[in-house]
């Protein structure tokens, strides 16, 4: 029987669309324009497409897996449902104060972020617990009754619960959870001990209000989009939305946590990477996607993507969360990417002391970079790579887009290379200089400053202009070996058809990582084991699928940044609890440069990762040509190479005709619908069993 | 002004390079520190600083005061250390203002050479405010009651912590003595220095990648690219001399308040430049509310940055177009062994007299007076030895399109949680106090109130400024409240704390609460859109009295409505009363 799954990844600009035919490997993919004021409309796009694009229609279409930036646009547009917030008598403010810092230091009409409920659907309720979860204060049921008076009155469409210290003892916010059940049938509901248990009330508070804040939106859009598969398709597919932190959840499930999806497109991106370096046997890779406004860069060690337990939205400036809080910060496991203001699309300009820029500034797909034609005027990298040669005007998107290179040319002559006294081909030269100098940063952040020799990594790029840029960035970092995946514009799409269900479980016990408390460490895990499988059951995965990892997140007693470590033994006797430790020390000196062996450990968190394991689809094989690339030459153009400081004769292939072992040694270009693949001499590329090019850069640390 | 000499591609990939590595250097701090302050807080920065001992990168995460802690820490190194006894592996401590260390004493830096091909061929370092150095007591390198530099803890000159990569036992000793909770200040200096180390390394790098010709001019030209953006910046800036005049409370010896007199010229030729001058200023205080000129400079620096581009880097090439003139041996220009730990309270309000200077001819980007600064030391002593030092959020001045920032400071507060974790204490509240924002076309942004209960017994120190003295309102703006600090105040006999204190006992459920004052209005608070001081009623940020008393508007307390009318009769009577 035909098996199929799609995978749909909405994303700002363009929705992604891939249909995968499990059983003969087959790929298809879709590409349309997002359409952000009904987003299921561009998900439905896809699947009329397929229906009539495959002569079988969909019978057999069992999955949708969809990346979703509706919760993100809610927060940032502020368009989400009116929340109420009760919290515990005297800290209604916490959520507006925040950390209390300036957001920007030199910019002084720069405002914190607005907070997602105003201070009059702020209650309070007269309550205590302190740290160790004792009640001090019992709470007063009839305060509860009072803001649900206000509540009713004000017409709310979700309320959240944030008292002190309920990761402590939750008993407080569970009582008012019941009451405001009873009382307010049909508001949805998001409690911080259920979705949060964890210490630090502003980071606690601010996430279960987003909760409450984009609940309600969310829930409308997955019903709609539920709605609309089951009228096209009998029997609908099984609903999966992925999760930030780089697993799947199924809708139903989804609808209560809609904080872990938030960076839903990009983790695909990264899962896709680990995936297809599993396949290739790479187990160390630094993700990076580049797209029209923003590059994304994210590390892979020993087969597994780095996380983070915090996202900022909306934060100004910094790649790094939970440094200097300046947006609203979510509590939701996510896999860690840095990104920067870096594209296809960034524009560039000369600043007042004569130096190049390039962004934060894009130009987007409207008006777009000047050699579109289509209205845009301001030199972008897509310019500077149309002038070097490196976009074939003629074979963009397929040749259904005619670029036009002329007016790249001018566009860089005259804002740029009149300004710095250089050519145009110089002044495109500096362009690609200073945005992959910005990429290097970036790609810098997630390996070197966490404690990791990028050279010692393969360099997975991906997206419209990845491709383009890897060969120059590996060079800049020392990178031994870049992978281009196949259709790399559409690889976020492709890592939501190959993800496994996820579900990860985190709650505070602050405990001495000393004998005496081996058996409270050793519960608290089980504890999160248990909600984990407790949630696969949940999403029907059969018990042989199911693998679940344990984690502490453990810190220097006095220190306030927690490093996670894994927990591979059963915990049960000293030694065990001794080899987890050790651990510690060790990360802590691979991450800051120093550990110290002496000093106390502490326990933070106690945390469990569930996985379901879903079948991974097995893509065709590419059929093995020669080594000679011959019949996938389209021609011989000029391109400029740096290294060379000159233009160089070299041929460009078209991606789709390459065979499996065919070799292609730079300079030379690989074009293909949505990217081309830039070569550079002395780089040699070989293509692969799936269609991806490995480049050899002759550098790096072979892994 | 040079012309660039390098390809201004290069000038610019080093630049961004090097406030990454600045950046890296921070965050290698923040995450491994063990001092609330650094870990929690975020009171800490670092730097890139040239062969010559110039200040190049500061990381943007770094505190705008902490440039002091660098200002002339370079140039200090390279006159007592000759440039030929410098290692590979030398990692410098300093503390003390007066010997080319930061601004007060809570403030540790930390410098390491770079070398390449043994060549030094720049610095890095870091800066972080301990909650303790020492002196007569706990925190006090941050409070303001001592009378001269010696009882505010250790004085460290610049001296090696670590020679050629080998620790100096015998220096680390000698500080550990001396400050209290060394076990804590132990794990801070590891931080500090693994941090500054991993900046060493990256540094070498980079040098290696351009070689140290190319990374040698390239830092010359970015001290050019700074001191040419700020000169141009200074060109959208109309030609002349403004004045401003601010008080600080008082210096505790007396109820006078202290002058803050500022004059700013801005000329346009023979070359743009700002120069600010406090003549006219008074003190120095008896007591630490005295700032040292680098001080000075560095908050002048931070200002000028934020009007004249907030992109550039405030370094030593920004300096020649920015030039800060203070008597010797005044408030803003102190002299050993004049006290200063308290010198923020200066800090605080060097904003609000140069925004108010230059109120006339800027509308965008500067605030009406703020609320100061308010720190609150809390320690015990054994079986419960603490020491947690905070600083408290007030309203930030109003702005010429908006309204201040309600409960807003510099630097972070402590999450209730992390604190009740901690130390042995609660809080009983956090919330903005209505009426306190500066009534004002803007209002100004509202102050904070936080009460902490004692669970043992302890004491509690304060620095704190404008407890007399409001921030003021900018263009017919009306005054923010002042700041309190009461111990017990819903009790039957509350206790006023003063301002600066250092040893006041409070005992099990004693309750101390700060009332941090808000910031002033900017514009006529009759000219305020009624719409929006009936959304500041409905908010509970302006009470219905204040509603009508301050601005005019009346607003129906039942119905949660605007009365159009009666506010237009209150605010015509209220001008009719102004003219006569």
């Amino acid at each position: 029987m035909t098996r199929l799954r799609i995978g749909v990844d909405v994303g700002g600009t363009f929705t992604d669309h891939i249909l995968f035919d499990e059983e003969s490997g087959a790929l298809y993919t879709f590409k349309t324009p997002s359409t952000p004021q009904d987003p299921s409309r561009s998900v439905m796009d896809g699947v009329h497409q397929f229906a009539t694009e495959r002569p079988e229609g969909l019978t057999g279409l069992w999955l949708m897996a969809h990346g979703t930036t509706v919760n993100t646009n809610a927060i940032l547009s502020r368009t989400g449902a009116k929340v109420g917030l009760i919290t515990t008598k005297g800290f209604r403010d916490v959520l507006a104060i925040g950390r209390q810092t300036r957001p920007h230091f030199y910019r002084w009409d720069v405002d914190r972020p607005e907070p997602l409920v105003p201070r009059y659907l702020r209650l309070e309720v007269s309550e205590r617990i302190d740290s160790q979860g004792r009640v001090l204060l019992p709470l007063d049921a009839e305060d509860v009754h009072r803001c649900i008076d206000v509540f009713k009155s004000e017409g709310v469409d979700a309320v959240a619960v944030c008292l002190l210290h309920s990761y402590a003892n939750p008993i407080h916010e569970g009582r008012v959870k019941e009451i405001l059940k009873e009382a307010l049938p049909g508001v949805y509901l998001a409690i911080s001990s259920e979705l949060s248990p964890e210490f630090r009330e502003f980071e606690r508070s601010s996430t279960v209000t987003a909760v409450a804040y984009v609940g309600p939106v969310f829930q409308k859009y997955i019903r709609e989009l539920q709605q609309g598969l089951a009228q096209e398709l009998n029997p609908a597919p099984h609903l999966y939305i992925m999760q930030s932190s780089g697993g799947m959840a199924s809708a139903r499930v989804e609808v209560d946590r809609p904080h872990l999806t938030l960076e839903s497109g990009p983790a695909a991106g990264v899962l896709a990477t680990v995936d297809l370096g599993n396949r290739l046997g790479m187990k160390d890779l630094i993700s990076f996607d580049i797209g029209g406004t923003t590059a994304k860069a994210s590390l892979i060690r020993d087969g597994r993507p780095s996380m983070v337990s915090m996202l900022e939205i909306g934060k100004e400036a910094t790649g790094y969360y939970g440094i200097r809080i300046t947006g609203l910060p979510i509590r939701a496991p996510s896999i860690d990417l840095v990104e920067c203001s870096a594209g296809g699309g960034s524009v560039a300009w000369v600043d007042v002391a004569g130096l190049l820029k390039v962004g934060p500034k894009s130009a987007g797909a409207v008006p777009g970079p000047a050699c579109y034609d289509t209205g845009g005027s301001e030199p972008t990298v897509t310019d500077a790579n149309v002038v070097l040669g490196r976009i074939s005007p003629d074979y963009f998107l397929g040749g259904r887009m005619a670029l036009k290179p002329d007016l790249a040319h001018r566009a860089i002559d005259e804002k740029i290379g009149k300004k710095l006294g250089m050519p145009a081909h110089e002044a495109a030269q500096g362009i690609l200089d200073v945005v992959n100098a910005n990429m290097v940063r970036i790609l810098r952040v997630v390996s070197v400053s966490r404690g990791f020799d990028p050279r010692q990594f393969v360099l997975v790029a991906h997206g419209g202009a990845g491709p383009l840029h890897a060969g120059d960035l590996a060079e800049e970092l020392g990178v031994g070996r870049i992978v281009i995946p196949p259709n790399p514009g559409l690889f976020s799409a492709m890592g939501l058809i190959i993800s496994d269900v996820q579900t990860i479980a985190t709650a505070t016990r602050f405990l001495r990582a000393v004998p005496e408390n081996l058996s409270a460490i050793r519960e608290g895990l089980i504890q999160q084991v248990d909600q984990c499988l407790d949630t696969l059951n949940i999403e029907a995965i059969p018990e042989r699928d199911q693998v679940v990892e344990r984690f502490l997140e453990m810190r220097y007693v006095r220190q306030n940044f927690e490093l996670e470590v894994p927990v591979t033994n059963e915990l049960a006797t000293e030694s065990d609890l001794e080899d987890v430790v050790a651990y510690f020390h060790r990360l802590h000196q691979q991450s800051y440069g120093h550990f110290d062996a002496e000093a106390p450990v502490e326990v933070v968190n106690v945390k469990a990762r569930g996985v379901g394991r879903i079948p991974k689809p097995q893509p065709a094989l590419l059929p093995s040509g020669g080594a000679d690339p011959k019949d996938a030459m389209i021609g011989r153009r000029r391109v400029f190479f740096k290294g060379y400081n000159d233009w160089l004769e070299c041929p460009h292939y078209d991606r789709v005709k390459l065979l499996r072992n065919n070799i292609i040694k730079g300079p030379a270009m690989v074009c293909e619908f949505d990217s081309s693949v830039t070569i550079l001499p002395d780089h040699k590329a070989v293509v692969g069993s799936m269609g991806e090019l490995v480049i050899e850069t002759g550098k790096g640390e072979k892994s | 002004m040079t012309q660039t000499r390098l390809n201004p591609i290069t000038v610019e990939v080093i630049g961004n390079t090097l406030a990454s590595i600045a950046d890296e250097i921070l965050v290698g701090l923040i995450k491994s520190a063990y001092s609330t302050n650094i870990k929690e807080r975020q009171d800490c920065s670092s730097v890139v600083i040239d062969a010559q001992g110039r200040v190049v990168s500061i990381s943007d995460m770094s505190l705008p005061m902490h440039l002091s802690s660098f200002m002339f820490t370079g140039e200090a190194l390279l006159k007592r250390f000759p440039r030929e006894t410098i290692q590979d592996g030398d990692v410098f401590i300093v503390n003390d203002p007066y010997s080319g260390g930061p601004s007060h004493l809570a403030d540790v830096t930390f410098v390491a050479p770079v070398f390449h091909g043994g060549e030094l061929v720049a610095f890095v370092g870091n800066t972080g405010h301990w909650p303790d150095v020492g002196g007569k007591a706990p925190g006090q390198a941050a409070l303001g009651d001592a009378t001269e530099i010696y009882q505010e803890g250790l004085r460290i000159p610049l001296v090696r912590l670590y020679r050629a990569g080998e620790l100096q036992r015998d220096i680390l000793d000698l500080v550990l003595l001396n400050v209290r909770d060394p076990d804590n200040r132990d794990g801070d200096i590891r931080a500090h220095v693994g941090s500054v180390k991993l900046g060493v390394l990256r540094m070498q790098d980079l040098v290696t990648q351009h070689g140290s010709e190319v990374f040698a001019t390239a830092l010359d030209e970015l001290l050019d690219v700074a001191e040419l953006k700020a000169r141009h910046g200074i060109l959208s800036l109309a030609e002349g001399e403004y004045e401003a005049l601010d008080y600080l409370d008082d210096d505790m010896d007396s109820d006078e308040p202290i002058p803050i007199r500022v004059k700013v010229t801005i000329r346009h030729k023979p070359e743009p430049s700002v120069t600010v001058d406090y003549a006219g200023t008074g003190g120095p205080a008896r007591f630490g509310i005295n700032m040292p000129y680098h001080g000075t400079v560095t908050v002048v620096f931070w200002v000028m940055r934020s009007i004249l581009d907030p992109d550039v880097q405030p370094n030593a090439g920004f300096e020649r177009a920015v030039k800060v003139l203070a008597p010797d041996n005044c408030l803003v220009n102190c002299k050993a062994p004049s006290p200063l730990g308290a010198r923020y309270e200066v800090a605080s309000q060097i904003p609000d007299s140069l925004f108010s200077a230059l109120s006339g001819i800027i509308s965008k980007g500067i605030e009406a007076g703020g609320h100061g600064t308010h720190g609150m030391g809390f320690s015990g002593q054994p079986p419960h030895s603490f020491i947690y030092y905070e600083t408290v959020g007030g309203g930030g001045g109003a702005r010429p399109n908006k309204d201040g920032i309600n409960g807003v400071h510099i630097t972070s507060n402590l999450p209730i949680e992390a604190m009740e974790q901690e130390f042995p204490m609660m809080a009983d509240r956090l919330e903005y106090i209505p009426d306190s924002g500066g009534p004002g076309r803007f209002r100004g942004g509202v102050g904070i109130r936080k009460d902490w209960r004692m669970l043992v017994d302890s004491f509690v120190g304060v620095h704190s400024n404008r407890h007399r003295i409001p921030g003021p309102g900018l263009l017919d703006g009306k005054d923010g409240t002042l700041t309190r600090i009461v111990r017990n105040p819903d009790s039957s006999s509350p206790e006023t704390i003063p301002r600066e204190a250092t040893f006041v006992p409070v005992s099990p459920d004693d309750v101390v609460s700060i009332f941090a004052g808000g910031g002033g209005g900017y514009g006529d608070p009759l000219e305020r859109l009624p719409e929006h001081v009936l959304q500041d009623v409905v908010n509970g940020l302006v009470t219905v009295e204040g509603a009508q008393r301050d601005y005019g508007v009346v607003v129906d307390p039942e119905q949660g409505q605007l009365d159009i009318k009666a506010t237009e009769r209150l605010r015509r009577s209220i001008s009719a009363n102004r003219k006569a």
